[in-house]
C-alpha cells in the first residue's frame, strides 16, 4: 500500500514539473510596467455594456464598439462620450453583434460577426456605407485611405488575408496558413508594421509569425513549448478547447504585443512583447483579464476590465 | 498502532493533494464546457449544420466565446 502512496506522489510531482515545462522559457531582457491614465465606463454607470473592438484616431478620440447594446461609440481624449451610433438590426447603421474596428483618414470600419460585409461611417459616426463581401470577417486593419485589409472566415477561404479596394473589390490576396488544417487552426488576429509587413498571431496554435509586404514569410516563432491544445469534435468537425494566443498589437517601433490565453501564467492578462526580429524581449501582466489588446499612434495600451464594462488606457512604461 | 495511523495520515495528504488538484482543475472545466455546449449547439442546429458555412458561423461564435467569457482563472 505504501508503495502505491510513493507511486502516487511521484505522479504528481511529475505531473507538476511537467505543467512547468508549458510556460514561457525565454528570459525576458526588460521590465515592462503600466500607469493608468484613463478609464471609461464602471458597474456604476451605463457608458458601456460589453465593448469588444476599440481604435483610436490620429486626435486620441476613442471609438468603441458595444456588443450589448447594438452601437459604436465615440470617446474624446478626456473619455467624454461626443457621439453614438446603432440598433439592433440588418440596416444601414444597424448591428446584431459589433466586433472589430479599423480607423482611418476620418473614417470609421466596423465589421459585425452576424453581418457579412463591412460598415463604414465618417468621424461623427454619421453611417456612410456598406461593402458588401460574401465572407465573414475576423480582423480588420486600413492603413490606408484605399487598402483595407481583413482576415477572412470562409470555408473556401481560409488562411488568408484579403486586401479590399473602397469598394469592396478584392485587390490581392495574401496566403498564411495551411488549409489542410482544421479550420480553427487558422483563425488568426493580425496588424501591419510601419514597414507594411504582416504580423500575426493564431488563436489555436503556438505561432507568431511576420511576413513581408508581398506575403513572403520572414520569421515564425512560438513562446510555449511542447503545448498540445485539446482537440474534440462534433460530428465530423474538429475544434480545439484551448485558445493559445487571443490578440496582437504593435507600437510605434513595431515591437509586437501578444495577449496569451489559456497557456499563459494569468489566462487573459498576460502580454508578451517581442522585437520586430521576432526575440521575446519582455512580459508583463494586466490588471484584469481582457479579450484583445489595442495601441494606439502615441503608443498607449487600452484593454478591458470589470468583464466589458470598463475600458481602461494605459502608458506603457519600460525600466 | 502507530503504523495504522501513519498510514492514516498519508492516505489523508493524499486524499487531500487530490481534493486540491480537482479544485484547481474545476473553474477551467466549467468555463470550457460553457463555450463548447454553445458550439454544440450550433453545429447540431440543423440550419447551421447544412451548411459549412453554418460551421464557419458557429466557430465564429466560439472562438469569441473562448476570448470574451473565459474567467480569471489560474491553469
Amino acid at each position: 500500500m505504501s508503495k502505491r502512496i510513493v507511486i502516487f506522489h511521484v505522479l504528481i510531482l511529475s505531473f507538476l514539473l511537467g505543467a512547468w515545462d508549458l510556460f514561457p522559457k525565454t528570459e525576458p531582457q526588460i521590465k515592462i510596467r503600466l500607469s493608468e491614465v484613463l478609464s471609461i465606463g464602471s458597474l456604476e454607470d451605463d457608458t458601456l455594456f460589453q465593448w469588444v473592438g476599440v481604435v483610436v484616431d490620429e486626435e486620441s478620440n476613442i471609438y468603441v464598439s458595444d456588443t450589448m447594446d447594438y452601437t459604436i461609440k465615440k470617446f474624446d481624449a478626456s473619455g467624454k462620450l461626443i457621439a453614438i451610433k446603432g440598433r439592433r438590426g440588418q440596416g444601414p447603421g444597424e448591428f446584431l453583434s459589433p466586433r472589430s474596428l479599423a480607423q482611418s483618414n476620418k473614417r470609421v470600419y466596423v465589421i459585425d460577426e452576424n453581418i457579412p460585409g463591412i460598415q463604414v461611417f465618417d468621424d461623427q459616426l454619421n453611417f456612410l456605407n456598406r461593402l458588401s463581401i460574401i465572407q465573414s470577417i475576423a480582423d480588420i486593419e486600413v492603413v490606408s485611405p484605399d487598402r483595407i485589409y481583413a482576415a477572412s472566415l470562409s470555408y473556401d477561404k481560409q488562411g488568408v488575408i484579403i486586401c479590399l479596394d473602397l469598394k469592396g473589390g478584392l485587390i490581392r490576396e495574401i496566403e498564411f496558413g495551411d488549409r489542410k488544417k482544421e479550420m480553427l487552426k487558422n483563425f488568426v488576429n493580425f496588424e501591419i508594421g510601419s514597414d507594411n509587413c504582416f504580423y500575426l498571431v493564431y488563436n489555436f496554435d503556438d505561432k507568431i509569425e511576420k511576413f513581408d509586404p508581398s506575403g513572403a514569410l520572414l520569421w515564425s516563432t512560438e513562446l510555449f513549448k511542447k503545448i498540445k491544445s485539446k482537440k474534440e469534435k462534433i460530428r465530423n468537425i474538429t475544434y480545439f478547447t484551448n485558445i493559445v494566443y487571443k490578440d496582437i498589437a504593435l507600437d510605434s517601433s513595431d515591437r509586437v504585443y501578444v495577449l496569451g490565453g489559456d497557456f499563459s501564467d494569468n489566462k487573459g492578462k498576460d502580454v508578451y512583447v517581442i522585437d520586430p526580429d521576432g526575440s521575446h524581449i519582455a512580459t508583463f501582466t494586466l490588471p484584469e483579464s481582457s479579450h484583445c489588446i489595442y495601441i494606439d499612434h502615441q503608443d498607449y495600451l487600452y484593454c478591458r476590465a470589470n468583464e466589458g464594462v470598463t475600458l481602461k488606457k494605459f502608458k506603457i512604461i519600460e525600466e | 498502532m502507530n503504523l495504522t495511523r501513519s498510514k492514516s495520515s498519508t492516505k489523508a495528504v493524499s486524499v487531500g493533494m487530490l481534493f486540491l488538484l480537482m479544485l484547481t482543475f474545476i473553474p477551467v472545466i466549467a468555463e470550457a464546457i460553457t463555450c463548447e455546449e454553445a458550439l454544440w449547439n450550433c453545429l447540431n442546429d440543423p440550419v447551421n449544420g447544412i451548411l459549412m458555412g453554418g460551421a464557419v458561423y458557429c466557430f465564429n461564435g466560439y472562438v469569441f466565446c473562448k476570448k470574451y467569457i473565459e474567467k480569471d482563472t489560474a491553469r
